[in-house]
């Protein structure tokens, strides 16, 4: 029995998976809050139509909330900003989580109108387990980064948080599931898909391509809607018995992409769902696949990064670089450290290396300054965010500049105490 | 912290802090949700020794999962056994469970919103009356203008829709049912739920 609870919930395993749905727990939340910022006149002013949820929350919360002046709404839109985005990019990612979880209460309790969904409740249950530990600021996050570990990614963690989140997901389902046939669900004894399919235009069943068909058909919606029943009640089985886990997840994927396409419901169940299943992946198969990737990439498969090795603020970065670096693709070359730049490849010289960082690739190919960073994006999933931004039209220009800017004066970024006494080479 | 030697000691200490814990519990129901789960958390954020550590994580398990399926089967499973409403926690989860479309009949209602320029009464698109759009769903679709449909809300709506649409005099609030959207999908019924006058004039 304490063996069995150990394994379930305080046995220590790697907390990427839980760094990784972080980024998709923040996506969520920010789909859903900001576009109401952008009409903060009609949502939370002293003008907005407002509803109250009692239910939720005690009269004395509401009452407080309600008085707040419209400043004070502003203040917290402003707040929400600032910690989704620390989340989101794991800036100090628990106060971060507990920061932004108190301003989607306070919008909550400001007014339910718009947020005051059952998806939404699911999205705070999340949100009120993410608050409880920083294990999900492990990788995949500026923390990370700050703290410097570059075997961040395999950092071992309680599991009890990934599990209480698959319990939540997989109960989810169940109840939902356990609802339609009971209480007052109508799923066996009615026909929601054909009642769904006949929703007038102003209703919540989008009009997708088989829908018209659908609406002739009320044995296949019927075999449609027991099929729904018997996937929502046992997934929770499938998703806990290893041999059909990954069926089951491509199941739930399947699920929530034509619940997407079909009905108007809010994108919550589209954007946490799925990575919330992806929780059931352990994460030591995660970390062993990491590490055979990086036995596979020995060192004549990595790229080489010239670098100016008496540069503390080039040597922090690179040490960063490292942390990224979860599959070992990059060796470090410090070019002081090299007899002749020429031997690494044919193009180098003491002076270019000098000038700027260069990358050469296993097959010969070279990058320099910006363009190096760039290609680097690709082999860094903590980067591939920035690839849009490196590729924007424009960046071909201001890149480049930018990156000038910043290796001439690469030196003035650090307190090395030797090139302060001009010693190093500029 | 002599005292804190003898096992005995610490034993009553525990179970002395254990005691106001559930005190305060039950002092304040209405924030149970955080008094309970907030004291195993900070033991588990603060705590260095493994033991307490793990002890405060299954604390925590326990209690999350007791209040996890509390709520989700309390409105219509614990009440119906216990024949009485039972208390909810406040502050996290919906207040009936997790009823996602657990009930589709084919009734279906809407309400609908005319304004009165001149002499001439337009149906406004509830679009325009709520102009906020989500991402990657339709907020009106969803049925979001039902909620103003409720006698409760009429001042509050009205209000509102002075302000919003100014170039209308008036405004009527229409409910539209189908019966049966399969037997007569084009059989619907419409009924006024209130007027907007002027501004804070509206009448029921």
């Amino acid at each position: 029995m304490r063996n069995c609870w150990n394994r379930l919930f305080l046995e220590e395993r790697p907390s990427i998976g839980l760094a990784f749905f972080r980024i998709f727990a923040a996506l969520t939340v920010g789909f859903h809050v900001l576009p109401l910022f952008f009409r903060m006149d009609e949502n939370y002013l002293h003008i907005a139509f407002k509803t109250l949820n009692y239910n939720f929350f005690t009269p004395e919360v509401i009452t407080l909330v309600q008085k707040s002046p419209d400043w004070l709404a502003w203040v917290f839109a402003g707040l929400f900003c600032l910690s989704w985005f620390c989340f989101l990019v794991g800036l100090a990612s628990q106060l971060s989580c507990i920061l932004m979880t108190a301003t989607c209460y306070y919008f909550y309790a400001l007014n339910s109108f718009y947020v005051g969904t059952l998806s939404w409740d699911i999205l705070l249950v999340t949100l009120f387990l993410m608050c409880l530990t920083p294990y999900h600021g492990d990788y995949f996050s500026v923390d990370c980064l700050r703290r410097g570990d570059v075997f961040a990614y395999r950092r071992q963690r309680p599991f009890f948080i990934q599990r209480l989140l698959q319990l939540q997901i997989g109960f989810t389902y169940l109840y939902t599931g356990l609802y339609k046939i009971s209480a007052e669900g109508n799923w066996i004894s009615g026909n929601p898909i054909y009642f769904l399919m006949h929703y007038p235009p102003a209703g919540v069943t989008k009009y997708f391509l088989l829908r018209d068909f659908l609406a002739q058909q009320p044995q296949l919606c019927y075999g449609l809607g027991i099929g729904i029943l018997a996937c929502e009640i046992f997934l929770v089985f499938l998703l806990f018995y290893p041999p059909a886990r990954i069926t089951a997840i491509y199941l739930g994927f399947i699920f929530h992409v034509t619940l997407i396409l079909t009905l108007d419901v809010p994108a919550i169940f589209f954007f946490l769902f799925p990575p919330q299943l992806l929780l059931f992946i352990d994460p030591r198969g995660v970390i062993a696949w990491v590490e055979k990737k990086r036995v596979y990439n020995q060192p004549a498969r990595r790229s080489r990064i010239i670098y100016d090795g008496n540069c503390g603020f080039c040597r922090r970065s690179l040490n960063q670089l490292k942390i990224m670096d979860i599959f070992d693709v990059f060796t470090p070359v410090d070019f002081h450290g090299l007899y002749d730049p020429a031997q690494r490849h044919p193009q180098l010289t003491k002076k270019a290396v000098i000038s700027q960082l260069y990358l050469i690739e296993p097959d010969g190919r070279l990058y320099g300054g910006f363009h190096a960073f760039r290609r680097m994006c690709f082999s860094l999933p903590m980067c591939y965010p920035l690839i849009p931004v490196m590729y924007f039209p424009g960046m071909g220009v201001i890149g480049p500049w930018a990156y000038r800017w910043v290796a001439q004066n690469r030196y003035l970024f650090h307190a090395n105490t030797v090139c302060r006494n001009n010693a190093c080479f500029r | 912290m002599e005292i804190l030697k003898s096992r005995i000691a610490r034993a009553l200490l525990i179970v002395a802090g254990i005691c106001i814990w559930l005190y305060w519990v039950f002092r304040y129901p209405a924030a149970s949700l955080f008094t309970l789960l907030v004291p195993p958390a900070v033991t588990i954020n603060f705590s260095k020794n493994p033991r307490v550590r793990n002890a405060a994580i299954s604390v925590f398990v326990v209690l999350w999962l007791g209040i996890f399926h509390y709520e989700s089967t309390r409105h219509f499973y614990l009440n119906a056994l216990a024949q009485t409403d039972l208390p909810k926690f406040r502050f996290l989860f919906p207040p009936t469970g997790w009823i996602m479309f657990f009930n589709v009949d084919e009734t279906y209602s809407y309400v609908e919103v005319y304004g009165k320029m001149g002499e001439s009464v337009h149906l406004i698109d509830p679009h325009n009356i709520f102009r906020t759009r989500t991402f990657g769903f339709d907020n009106i679709h969803r049925n979001i203008l039902s909620n103003v449909g409720s006698g409760d809300h009429a001042a509050a709506f009205c209000r509102y829709l002075a302000w919003r649409l100014p170039s209308y005099e008036n405004f009527v609030v229409m409910a539209v049912y189908y019966p049966s959207l399969v037997k007569e999908p084009y059989r619907r019924r419409q009924e006024v739920l209130y007027r907007c006058g002027s501004p804070h004039k509206e009448e029921r």
